[in-house]
């Protein structure tokens, strides 16, 4: 008997690592990037300083058309300049607006721009011990931009504009504008050639906000009231047809 | 030497006494107000299953709800499988949740280990709680007191409320043990062990269901309301269906075959005890009139005059080992049904909802694969006895390991990582399966508390897993699962340590002279033993021995049903037990009419 089963074990033992072996082989990560497509900030930041990048906010629904420049350089959530915070209760919007400081753009490695990506970014305090909004050098792994203001195509007069509604779901949070262009490479997509921010100069913030209508504080109430009551009630219930018995 | 006869088997329990659910109605007396409708009993005992002599079915008729065995069965795990769909619903709509609430990893990991270890300790107290009050109103009870809670997580709006929240819910956790318990009170031997592993597993299912369930419900209530209103109209439904299922349990469940037990201090029960809680203390020397001569309406309790001895299962190493098995199984299932969601979400930037039916497929694999591990370890019994239980237990905890490692490796793509995570979750669950095929044998004085000890591992393991490679230590979540799969596979090694001394372990056969009777009969003083105590012990012992395999018996070579006997016939087989090392026991509460059951 032991033979066999000590020759079941190797065989098991076998399979497994034919398992691990094309498991391994069959992980794969994306392909490798190709050598002239530019993929991190890294690669664009040569190109940088371009754009002259402002951010304005209405606050409150009844100024539908009074846009104020936003001039908080501090990124704090709690600091006086970032006061009060931009929230979807009173449909507050921001406006970002990207000019090219020389009216032409030039891109890294000579490629050719057609299109410019608006985005508004999670502030370095706000991505503190929040994994999920990480920012990374890689511009496809980049998670602290999860909002698309605008995707324009090449202009003229090299001004880019666009207007952001903050939803209902914005975190709290402080954010800063970022501009992407983009440019064609042969037959790869769209790819990142040039890339500017606002980091250091313009931050504004949003906070979060109530999402507890009263149908639900009551429906909480009467429900949480009702399975403590049904407990007692049936114990009570027990109690008095065993005394009876 | 002639082979001593068999030992008598203990004779079967008295009839069902008037007033039992399956008894016969009892004589109304002149004038007196007649029973209540649930009083009442049939003329006839008729249970819809086959049923042995502790009136346990010997069946499992999955289609069937028929009380009060499948109705109990059905109930138990559904009860459980609630419990499992509450405590997770929160984790299955975390991506929303983190911001709406200005969660931190920190809090989102503190919440996770608060989620488990509400459990750890209620598990061992539930054990007594369903001792005292039985397994429905402990079931029912735990629903109907942790569903405001539930509901409360729908107006929570800051960290630290979302993680006491998340505590309160965890003690959810702790009907497993009411589960488990509930399903032995009502099925034999021969099936017990398929339906705990059934029950356990659906009722684990519903960790999977959640992942599934509160994305899709999420989806659907935003299409009426802001998503930030959705998630918490959405935590609005386990609470409800937790209301539903404990009125359920109260109105139409039986604590065992014998009926419903009436709580503490109700009363002199009509019923008798189930035959199995025979006394398992001394009374106290010079204790007052037996209970006959209570006053009515009231149960005498006996006065303790020694101290309170260690219970058999705590002083067992056996336990901890099992429980560290425990941690390393269903504590990686809770740890990962915490964080699968959001890992999907945040790794591979799919939405929500197909988040939540990827993170689902780890949940729904328990629907065969915790009774697979049963049945692999029921399987390896019969070829090695209990030596081919552990191995069995082994395997399936290093695979667990091993697949827990792919998963991390395979970080980079979906479909690999989905194809790692089924190959995980199967030999995960398995695993667990496999450590109750273990647990049972384990103690034959304190088993509650044996189980109790053993679950509460599970979720001290998700506590220090979760704390170390998903909340406080700087590891991105894909090498928390890779170095929580090395720990896993690494720290199995402790199974060698395993040993019954008769039936052996692992590597070490069982240890000559040994016997089952040794072994159970241990957990008792002479004076217990002297007294009869330790005969319903005595009896499974006898069964037991079919659990020996590999090395033969431990009691002198004798298999079970040959040579066997019990205590002191056979060679080596009968060796006296060792003097237990406990205290005199302490003379806990009597069972009423348990003095008429027991069995000399």
């Amino acid at each position: 008997m032991a033979p066999r089963r000590s020759t079941a074990l190797l065989l098991a033992g076998a399979c497994l690592c034919a398992l691990l072996a094309n498991a391994a082989a069959a992980v794969g990560g994306p392909s490798g990037p190709a050598l002239d497509r530019p993929t991190t900030y890294t690669q664009l930041a040569r190109a940088k300083g371009q754009w002259d990048i402002t951010i304005e906010a209405t606050k409150g629904s009844k100024s539908k058309s009074m846009f104020f420049p936003q001039v908080c350089s501090s990124p704090a959530l709690s600091a006086a300049c970032n006061q009060p915070l931009l929230s979807a209760d009173h449909r507050d919007k921001v406006r970002v607006t990207a000019k090219l400081a020389d009216g032409k753009l030039l891109a890294v490695n000579g490629m050719k721009p057609d299109g410019v990506v608006l985005r508004l970014c999670f502030s370095k305090p706000s991505t503190a011990d929040r994994p999920w909004r990480k920012a990374a050098d890689a511009i496809d792994r980049d998670r602290s931009c999860p909002h698309t203001v605008a995707k324009l195509p090449l202009a003229a007069n090299g001004t880019y504009s666009g207007t952001f509604v903050i939803p209902a779901a914005m975190p709290r949070a402080t954010w800063y504008a970022q501009v992407l262009a983009t440019c064609k490479n042969g037959t790869v997509g769209p790819v990142f050639c040039q890339f500017d921010n606002t980091v250091n100069a313009t931050y504004f913030g949003t906070d979060i906000i109530a999402s507890t209508p009263g149908s639900l504080k009551v429906a909480v109430g009467v429900c949480s009231a009702i399975a403590p009551a049904f407990l007692l009630a049936f114990f009570l219930r027990e109690q008095y047809f065993k005394k009876q018995a | 030497m002639a082979a001593a006869p068999p030992p008598a088997p203990p004779p079967p329990p008295p009839p069902p006494p008037a007033g039992t659910a399956h008894g016969p109605p009892p004589p109304r007396k002149p004038g007196a107000a007649a029973a209540p409708a649930w009083a009442a009993a049939p003329a006839a005992a008729r249970y819809a299953l086959p049923v042995d002599a502790e009136r346990k079915a010997t069946r499992l008729a999955l289609l069937s709800f028929a009380a009060p065995h499948m109705r109990a069965f059905h109930l138990s795990w559904l009860a459980f499988f609630l419990c499992f769909f509450s405590t997770f619903a929160a984790a299955a709509v975390l991506p929303i949740v983190r911001d709406e609430l200005d969660l931190s990893q920190t809090d989102i990991g503190n919440a996770a280990i608060a989620s488990v270890c509400g459990a750890i300790g209620s598990r061992v107290l539930m054990g007594s709680l369903v001792d005292a009050a039985g397994p429905r109103w402990a079931a029912a009870a735990l629903l109907l007191l942790t569903a405001p809670a539930v509901f409360g997580m729908a107006l929570v709006k800051t960290p630290a409320g979302f993680v006491a929240l998340r505590a309160v819910i965890g003690l959810n956790l702790s009907m497993f043990v009411v589960d488990q318990f509930w399903v032995a009170s009502m099925f034999g031997a021969r099936i017990v062990g398929l339906a705990n592993a059934a029950s356990a597993g659906w009722g684990n299912m519903g960790g999977g269901v959640a992942m599934l369930v509160m994305t899709a419900l999420v989806d659907g209530i935003s299409r009426h309301v802001p998503v930030n209103q959705a998630w918490r109209w959405s935590l609005m439904v386990p609470g409800a269906l937790q209301v539903l299922c404990g009125a359920a349990v109260l109105l139409w469940a039986d604590d065992s075959p014998d009926g419903r037990r009436p709580l503490p201090g109700a009363g002199p029960s009509p019923r008798a005890p189930p035959p199995a809680q025979l006394p398992t203390s001394l009374p106290c020397v010079g204790a007052a009139a037996p209970a006959a001569a209570a006053p009515a309406g009231r149960r005498r309790r006996a006065r303790r005059c020694a101290p309170p001895r260690v219970p058999a299962a705590v002083l067992n190493y056996r336990t901890y080992l099992l429980a560290l098995s425990y941690a390393l199984s269903f504590g990686v299932e809770l740890t990962v049904n915490n964080i699968l969601t959001t890992y999907f979400f945040d790794q591979f930037g799919v939405s929500l909802s197909a988040a939540g039916l990827l993170s689902s497929v780890y949940g729904l694999m328990n629907l065969f694969s915790r009774a697979a591990g049963g049945a692999a370890s029921d399987a390896a019994a019969a070829r090695g006895g209990m030596r081919g239980r552990v191995w069995a237990l082994f395997c399936a905890q290093l695979l667990g390991g091993v697949t827990c490692v792919l998963v991390g490796v395979a970080f980079t793509s979906l479909a690999g990582t989905v194809a790692a995570l089924v190959a995980f979750s199967l030999a995960t669950q398995a695993a667990c399966g496999c450590v109750f095929g273990v647990v049972p044998f384990l103690s034959r004085r304190d088993p509650g508390l044996a189980i109790g000890i053993v679950a509460s591992g599970g979720n001290v393991g998700s506590a220090v897993l979760q704390a170390v490679y998903f909340t406080f230590f700087d590891f991105a979540p894909h090498e928390g699962f890779f170095w929580m799969g090395i720990t896993v596979a690494g720290l199995s090694g402790a199974l060698l340590l395993l040993h019954f001394p008769q039936w052996g372990g692992m590597l070490c056969a069982p240890r000559a002279g040994a016997s089952e009777e040794g072994y159970y009969l241990s957990e008792w003083s002479q004076q217990e033993r002297a007294s009869g105590l330790h005969l319903a012990a005595l009896a499974f012992a006898h069964e037991a021995k079919s659990q020996r395999g590999w090395g033969g018996g431990g009691g002198g070579g004798c298999c079970c049903g040959g040579c066997c006997c019990c205590g002191g016939c056979c060679g080596g087989g009968g060796a006296e037990p060792r003097v237990a090392s406990f205290a005199a026991a302490a003379a806990g509460p009597e069972t009423p009419g348990a003095a008429a059951g027991a069995v000399r």
